[in-house]
């Protein structure tokens, strides 16, 4: 017997059933296709550089602090820099951006619901009662610059 | 674009689309094309890259034993995250790396979101059970013997399921792809590969060796 021929054999059996019982969900591939449309040409992107989700030792410290339910993020691009806390309540979200490094002239919340509107007092976003999911933030500066935040979800 | 140039254009990706083996330099000559074309807002060409990935992607996240939601969500964040750096994307050929890499550390960001994940203790019953909310319909396998390969399949310790699963994309991730997504040298994975099917092929085995309730009762030894 050739163990061989045999493996491919049994693999493709495998993909057959697989085929079958887990195909790739229609939705799932036009949310993929519509989400070119979705793309900031005009505004340069802020990497998302830290995420306290993403890192146990720093979660224990915010932990031991007494401040359990707060995620810090931090995004930066050229001068701009955005440090972004997230906590949950009500099953909601509630969002404190602070922007630096560069003049806000107009900031954005986009969900996957839609957009929102933010005061960009002193640098500071706030955005209350935000469903969880997938959010990014557009954000214009005085200048004319154009920055957006990489997508997250809270 | 022309209904000429959208024919030639469907013709092209459909040839190419046919080629299994050898072309590998046209293959990534073709997928840094589209890049670019998606880069410049071409839906066609975005639409083929998704045609292209989005089960190779997929199946990533059943390899991390995501429910539907879930895998639906990391498959969109990955796509997202492509669109964020689709003019950084230097080296076409390594766009499948990228593309699984970014979905397997979207699987862990949700697997630790919702707690899930045991990496360093793969053997835990939970693991060896399927998930709920996995849509894995029985009732859909018509044949008793497929419903059985996929039940034992599923059974598989997880480095088998997560390295098999991968491979039923078709065609196959290249191997430096799932080397990244595994964790493991790439000499590994053809033996590993061989090991597990064999392993498979031995619980079938025992599955057939052992008679149905059914029958037992009903031929009394």
């Amino acid at each position: 017997m050739n163990a061989i021929h045999d493996d491919e054999a049994l693999l493709e059996r495998l993909r057959a059933v697989c085929e079958e019982v887990d195909p790739v969900p229609d939705l799932v591939v036009e949310a993929a296709r519509a989400a070119l449309t979705l793309r900031r040409l005009d505004a340069e992107l802020a990497e998302l550089v830290l995420d306290s989700a993403d890192e146990p030792a720093g979660a224990i410290a915010v932990r031991a602090a007494g401040l359990a339910d707060i995620r810090m993020l931090s995004f930066a691009a050229g001068p701009l820099s955005v440090e972004l806390q997230v906590t949950e309540r009500d099953g909601g979200r509630h969002l404190v951006a602070h922007v630096t490094g560069v003049e806000l002239a107009a900031a954005v919340l986009e969900t996957a619901a839609g957009r929102r509107d933010l005061d960009t007092d002193d640098g500071v976003l706030i955005a209350e009662h935000v469903p969880a999911g997938r959010v990014r933030f557009y954000l214009t500066t005085v200048h004319g610059a154009a920055y957006v935040t990489s997508w997250i979800h809270i | 674009m022309t209904l000429y140039a959208a024919d030639a254009h469907r013709a092209h990706w459909g040839n190419l689309s046919q080629t299994r083996e050898g072309r590998m330099s046209d293959l990534s000559f073709a997928t840094g094309v589209l890049l670019k074309q998606a880069s410049d807002g071409d839906q066609r060409a975005w639409d083929e890259l998704v045609n292209r990935y989005t089960r190779l992607l997929w199946s990533v996240g059943r390899a991390h034993r995501l429910d539907t939601a879930d895998a639906a969500d990391a498959v969109q964040t990955t796509w997202l995250r492509l669109l964020e750096h689709l003019d950084r994307i230097e080296d076409p050929e390594r766009l499948v790396g990228w593309l699984v890499t970014t979905m397997r550390r979207e699987c862990l960001r949700i697997l630790r979101r919702t707690g899930r994940e045991r990496p360093h203790s793969p053997e835990v019953v939970a693991f060896d059970t399927p998930d709920p909310g996995e849509p894995v319909d029985a009732a859909l396998i018509r044949k008793e013997r497929d419903a059985e390969l996929w039940a034992a399949f599923e059974r598989m310790p997880d480095r088998c399921r997560r390295l098999l699963r991968v491979l039923m994309t078709s065609p196959p991730p290249p191997y430096e792809a799932i080397a990244d997504l595994l964790e493991i040298p790439i000499g590994s994975i053809g033996p590993t590969r061989a090991r597990c099917l064999s392993r498979l092929r031995g619980m079938l085995d025992q599955t057939d060796a052992m008679p149905a309730p059914r029958q037992a009762s009903e031929e009394p030894s």
